[in-house]
């Protein structure tokens, strides 16, 4: 925090020469380096005071809200992204919950980013920025629904087109996110695996390997009743048949899906069950630990 | 003669059944269009509605959802960028709900499952 107070020192006007300022400034930022000033920023201080007043207008305590940020501000100091993390304490506070139940949820948060962003680094195209990031986050959104880095990893190596560029980090977690739905979905690792590399293969774009994984799972019972199966999808990706062919009812921004969808090319030769949309298992589980304010 | 009034007694009559029924009115999916997602929760007696989530750091108060035309019906329009988005309501300003209806739910770890609305980026 030294840099960052001489940084705020710099900006202030108290050196006399602007151009000696300057570079003192350029060196402070070069030193800090990038992760130190993603960690300096991990959360800001008007976050912090949101946090802590949300905090304390729950009846809760500020000092429990210290520790929970400096779980955040431990990740950015290691290069993660702390946004995820940040929103998930603000999250767990909003909704009333203790912070001592928040604390282990955000730090398995960040053990999946750190897991992530570990995966990412191994991977031959560099990725920076909000880009990086991004993917650090969705894969550890992927190894949260229980994709091991193991399964990332082959995953990985099966998508990769032989001769061509590697992968970008990106296309790798939303694969990865996608083989975590057909995962959720209790389905062969290895058949979706195989579904989904082939897909990257063919040039899908990252929001399609995800859609993919979807719809995969909202038709869980077809593929687990043999109605439809993995294999069949899978050659009709490597015929070079596209989303919108493979899912003809699949979602979309501009309209819900109606009536019966037509069978899906080279997967079976029966109708899929129209869709239906997914309900809560339990819409308000009881939360005994929670003050539950009085209905009105 | 008597101009015809728009309201019937029949409208009238299911009016008051579906405010009646309440809860019991048919909740709808979060829907994206072109001016955003638009968001519907169905809730005869409550006083306050408010969706929070991952695109307003779970505020309590910064989404107020405005009563629709059919009673007890909520509804806003919520600019969001292409992305997985989770949310829930907040129903009277303090009792998160989840939703009654979602394209996807997710466990937010703390026992809830959060709805998930997924705007898909604009096809090439």
């Amino acid at each position: 925090m030294g840099s960052a107070s001489g940084m705020e020192s710099l900006l202030s006007g108290r050196h006399h020469s602007s151009g000696r300022a300057l570079l003192l400034a350029c060196v402070v930022a070069m030193t800090m380096g990038a992760e130190g000033l993603a960690a300096a920023q991990a959360v800001a201080p008007s976050e912090r005071e949101a946090l802590i007043q949300l905090q304390t207008s729950r009846g809760g305590r500020a000092q429990d809200v210290d520790v929970l940020i400096r779980v955040a501000e431990e990740a950015a100091a290691k290069g993660l992204p702390s946004a995820p993390v940040v929103n998930k304490i603000r999250e767990g506070i909003a909704k009333g919950v203790p912070p001592a139940r928040i604390n282990p949820v955000v730090q398995q948060l960040v053990e999946h980013l750190q897991t992530a962003d570990g995966i990412v680094r191994e991977g031959q195209v560099p990725a920076a920025g909000a880009e990086r990031a991004a993917a650090v986050t969705l894969l550890a959104e992927a190894l949260g629904a229980g994709v091991t880095p193991a399964e990332v990893r082959d995953l990985r190596r099966q998508a990769q087109p032989s001769g061509q560029p590697p992968m970008p980090a990106e296309a790798v977690a939303s694969a990865a996110r996608g083989l975590g739905f057909i995962k959720d979905a209790r389905l062969p690792v290895s058949d979706g695996s195989a579904v989904i590399a082939e897909a990257a293969r063919r040039g899908f774009r990252g929001s399609d390997l995800l859609d993919l994984g979807r719809e995969i799972k909202r038709r869980e019972r077809d593929y687990q009743s043999g109605r439809v199966t993995l294999r069949g999808l899978r050659e009709a990706i490597a015929r070079g048949d596209r989303p919108e062919r493979l899912f003809p009812d699949r979602r979309t921004n501009d309209e819900r899906p109606v009536g019966r969808p037509d069978v899906p090319t080279g997967t079976t030769d029966r109708p899929v069950r129209p869709e239906t949309p997914q309900r809560p298992e339990s819409p308000e589980r009881p939360q005994p630990d929670r003050p539950q304010p009085p209905r009105r | 003669m008597r101009p015809k009034s728009p309201v019937t007694p029949v409208t009238f009559a299911l009016a008051m059944v579906i405010a009646a029924c309440g809860g019991h009115v048919s909740p709808l999916m979060p829907k994206v269009t072109p001016a955003g997602v638009e968001f519907v929760f169905v809730d005869a007696t409550a006083a306050s509605v408010a969706v929070g989530g991952s695109f307003n750091q779970w505020s309590m108060t910064s989404h107020a959802l405005r009563r629709s035309g059919t009673p007890g019906t909520w509804t806003i329009v919520v600019p969001l960028p292409p992305g997985d988005h989770s949310f829930m309501f907040v129903v009277d300003g303090t009792r998160w709900v989840s939703p009654p209806i979602a394209e996807e739910y997710v466990d937010d770890g703390f026992g809830v499952r959060n709805g998930v609305v997924v705007v898909r980026p604009t096809p090439q």
